[in-house]
This record gives structure tokens, sequence and C-alpha cells, in this order.
């Protein structure tokens, strides 16, 4: 017994850039994947792990003394470096429990599928980790798993329910039949479809306005590295650099921001044998019957009118930063919105203007999600320890996904139903 | 050596998903000497010319019909790839414009 006990503790002890891929490993094998490519699989899973773990810490060393002189110089307190969802998802692939997360899924998809409660059949295995991070927050709000599990499972219902809702909308949209995207941010809906429903009434939100063309002229801005360099020239010069200081943030910025998407894809490589056999093995079930394929949400992005709203809100996510009272993040890897712009390209039916508009409404609600939820992130990154946070520092994410949903709930489920004002004083 | 591109939202995991899918179908099938990348729909319009088969997930707009008319760039719904379901057609769209440039 003493033996097992010590063999355990041993291998949960190698640290997560081990132990999740020695995991990985098996569970390849399980799948019934070869030798060699599990191998693959598991190596390339910790390469992602720690490749993220270099891009942040350099990310950060670079973007945090700026902001903290910044913060100094116009009396803001921007000490939470925003890493995007790139990087909050690679920091929750990393968490221990992170692959029960795979079989949770595939099991009420199939029991809702089953009962005919749905008809969407979701074979986005990626997306996952939004699950999986849902759970990491509940269990910081209620130290309870139980609580975690049972929020990561309501969220899955509901994706699969808005995969039914919107299955027509993207029919529109897209041109393509028998898709739909059951994706955790469409379900921001709920917050923007009042607002939608208001701007009915204004004549002027029922115009329609050409997007390819206004992309043609700003889409340059919206080149990673190019808004990298931007952002960091602008920091540079907030935070009172020299111009040689704040030239050199530019580049920096630009490095950090071009290499974020080149690691986050080794997740994806990593991921992908493990994923499409548990995709392909629910699709193989379900053959025959009419079912909704639910994808991850860029079958969408084909529109212009996506692009255009999310690198117009660029300039509009760093002046609430600097404007918004208590608002701890610095907006960086996570500026460009996606998580409020599937949600409003749905329910506006790509109407230009009305996206600009709710995006311009909602900033604010992403940017203090992002200062409430700072200290989780943060926790997560040293509880992994997938990167090293110095003391008065923080990791956030600019435009925190579904800040609605996990607020309720992480709150609800720790027996806080409403908002009392000592909470919301507390930002 | 030819090229293929798959973009989606960030280049990350839509897109890397297909390049992962359409990299096996070349391994299964001893095809050689094709690089296939992902990227992000907000760089490909300025990258786009620089490859020879434009694999789309999400419908191409006008202007990226443009520039893959102007530059004789053949683009193959990839669709079927992604979803995973009857990919056949797919994969042999994109073997028949690898094989149109090589005459």
């Amino acid at each position: 017994m003493d033996i097992l006990k010590t063999v355990v503790n041993y291998v949960l002890n190698l640290g997560s850039a081990v132990f999740v891929p020695l995991i990985m490993f098996i569970l390849a094998l399980i799948a019934g994947l070869k030798f060699k490519k599990s191998i693959m699989a598991a190596l390339t899973l910790g390469v992602a792990f720690s490749g993220m773990t270099l891009v942040v810490n350099y990310m950060t060393d670079a973007i945090a003394p700026a902001g903290k002189a910044m913060s100094k110089a116009f009396h803001l307190s921007l000490n939470a470096v925003d890493m995007g969802w790139p990087g909050v998802a690679a920091i929750t692939w990393t968490y221990k429990a992170a692959f029960l997360f795979f079989p949770l899924l595939l099991i009420i998809n199939f029991l809702m599928l089953s009962f005919k409660l749905t008809k969407t059949l979701n074979v986005d295995m990626w997306n996952v980790w939004n699950k999986i991070f849902t759970y990491v927050v509940v269990l910081y709000f209620t130290h309870s798993s139980i609580m975690g599990f049972i929020v990561a499972s309501i969220q899955i219902v509901l994706e699969l329910k808005s995969g039914d809702m919107f299955h027509r909308h993207i029919e529109d949209l897209t041109g393509m039949p028998g898709v739909t995207v059951p994706h955790f941010v469409t379900l921001f809906a709920v917050i923007l479809q009042p607002l939608n429903r208001l701007m009915d009434f204004i004549p002027i939100f029922n115009k329609p306005f050409d997007a390819e063309a206004l992309q043609k002229r700003i889409g340059i801005l919206g080149d990673n590295t190019v808004m990298g360099a931007i952002i960091g020239v602008l920091l540079g010069f907030g935070a009172g650099y020299s111009v040689s200081g704040s030239l050199n943030l530019a580049v920096q910025a630009a490095t950090a921001m071009t290499l974020f998407p080149m690691i986050s894809k080794l997740f994806m490589k990593a991921l992908q044998p493990i994923a499409d056999a548990m995709s392909g093995f629910m699709q193989k079930h379900f053959s025959g019957r009419e079912v909704y394929i639910g994808l991850d949400w860029p079958i969408l992005a084909g529109r212009s009118e996506l692009w255009v709203t999310v690198i117009i809100l660029v300039p509009v996510m760093l002046i609430f930063a600097m404007i918004l009272p208590h608002n701890t993040v610095l907006p960086f890897a996570g500026i460009i919105n996606l998580s409020f712009v599937v949600a409003a390209l749905l329910i506006t039916g790509a109407n230009l203007l009305r996206m600009i508009v709710l995006g311009l409404i909602t900033t604010p609600v992403f940017l203090y999600g992002g200062t409430f939820f700072a200290p989780v992130i943060t926790n997560l990154a040293k509880q992994t320890g997938a990167v090293k946070v110095h003391a008065g520092q923080q990791l956030s994410w600019s435009t925190f996904e579904g800040p609605d949903f996990r607020m309720f709930f992480g709150e609800a489920f720790a027996g806080k139903w409403w908002l009392s004002p000592r909470q919301l004083s507390g930002f | 050596m030819a090229k293929i591109i798959v973009a989606c939202g960030s280049g990350v995991a839509s897109s890397e998903a297909t390049v992962g899918r359409i990299n096996s179908f070349f391994e299964k099938h001893n095809i050689t000497g094709v690089q296939v990348e992902a990227t992000d729909f907000k760089q490909l319009p300025s990258i786009l010319p620089d490859y020879d088969v434009y694999v789309w997930i999400a419908k191409p707009n006008e202007e990226l019909e443009d520039i893959a008319k102007k530059n004789n760039i053949a683009m193959v719904n990839g669709m079927p790839i992604f979803m995973n379901v009857n990919p056949e057609k797919s994969y042999s769209e994109i073997i028949q414009a690898l094989k149109a440039m090589q005459s």
C-alpha cells in the first residue's frame, strides 16, 4: 500500500508539464493510437506547455513594468497582464483533472441525443477547455469539485441548446446546411439580445453597411504583429519611456503577439488524435440520424462584419481600460474581442452598426469580468506552475469569455444568489 | 513545393485541426512535397497570394475570391474535412488542384 502511495505521489509531483503529457500518452494508447504517434502527441503537449510558459513570461516581463509605470503616472491600477484566450487555454489544459471533461461532454451529449433533447452533435473537442475552465472558476469560489462538475454540465447542456436554437441563423449566414455552433460564446446573446431589441426601434440600425470595403482599408491593423507593435509603442509612451525604450517595447510586444498563436497551435496538434477518436465515435454512433454537427465558431468567420467590428473595438478597449474606475486589466493578447462578436453576429444577422454599438456598450462588462476573475486566473497559473507571477502582479484576460455566466454560477453555487453592495464595491 | 493554406479565427484550433487531417491524408497516400499551413482570417488576404490552394472552412468573401482569381489559386471547400463527414470529395479536389499545377 505504501509503495502504491509513493508511486502515486511521485507521479502527481512530476509537475504539470510532465504529468499531463503522461496522461495524454496513456489515453492515446487506450484510444488505439500507434506507439510512435502516442509519444509524439504526448511530447507535443509538453512542448506546447513549456512553449507557452516561455511566451507568457516573456510578455509579462516586457509589458508589466510598462503597465506599472503607466499606472503610477495616471493614477491607475493596471496590474493584471492580459494573456488572452491562448494563455488561459494553455494553463487550463495543464490542469490535473482536464481530461475528465472529454467523457463528461460525450456522456451528456450522448444522453441528450438519445432522449431527443437536442439535435446537436458537438464534435468540437477543442472547446472542452472552456468547460474545464468553468470548473476551475467554480471550484475557486465554492471549494467543491461536485459544484464545479455541476456547473460545467449546465454549461454543456446550454451550449447544445444554443446549437439547436442558432442552427437556422448559422445556415443563413454561412449558406451551409446541417451545421451549428454550440460554443460557449454564443451564450452571451442573453446579455446582447435585449439591447438588440431596443435597436429595432431606431431607424439607422436597420440599414445595411458595406463591411467588405472597410475591411480592405483597416485589415492591416488586425495583423497580430502590427497590432502588437502599435499597442507596445502606445504603452511605452504612456509609461513615459524614451523613444528608444518605446520602440523596443513595440518590438517585444509584436514578438509576443506573433508567437502566441504559433505556440497555441501545438495544443491542437497534440490533442487532435484523441479529439478525433472521440468525435469519430460519436459520429459513427449517430450516423443516419438527422443531427446538426456542432463545430467551432470560425465557420462564421468568413463574414467581414465580424473582423471590422473587432478591429474597431481595439482602441475602445484600450480607452476603457484607462478610464474605467477600479479596472485592473491591461489589455494585450486578448484584445480582439471574440467573446462577444460571435453572439453579436448571430443575433443581429451581421448588421455592422449594431455589432459595433453592442461592442461599445459591453466592453466594460468584459474588462470588469477580467478584473473580477484576475485572482482566479492568477491562482490557476500559480497552481499549475505554468508561469511565474511576481508579487503585486496578476494575470488576466481582457475579453473574458462568459463573464455573466461564470460570475452568476460561481457566486450562486457558493451560496451568494444576489450580489451584495459589498461585493460590487470589491472591484 | 506546392503550398496549401487553411484559415480560421485565430489560426490555432479549427484551421490547425484541418491541416492535421490533410497531412494525415497525404501521409496515408504517400503524397510528399506539399506544405500545409494554418493562419487566421485577418492575415489571410495579405498572405494568400503565396499559396497554390486555399482550403476554406468559412465561405470566402469577394475580396478573397478576387485574390484567388488573380493569382490562379484553387479554392476547395474544406468543410467536409473539418466536419469529418464524407471528406473524400474535398481530398480529391485538392489532389486535382495539385495535379493541375504540375501540368
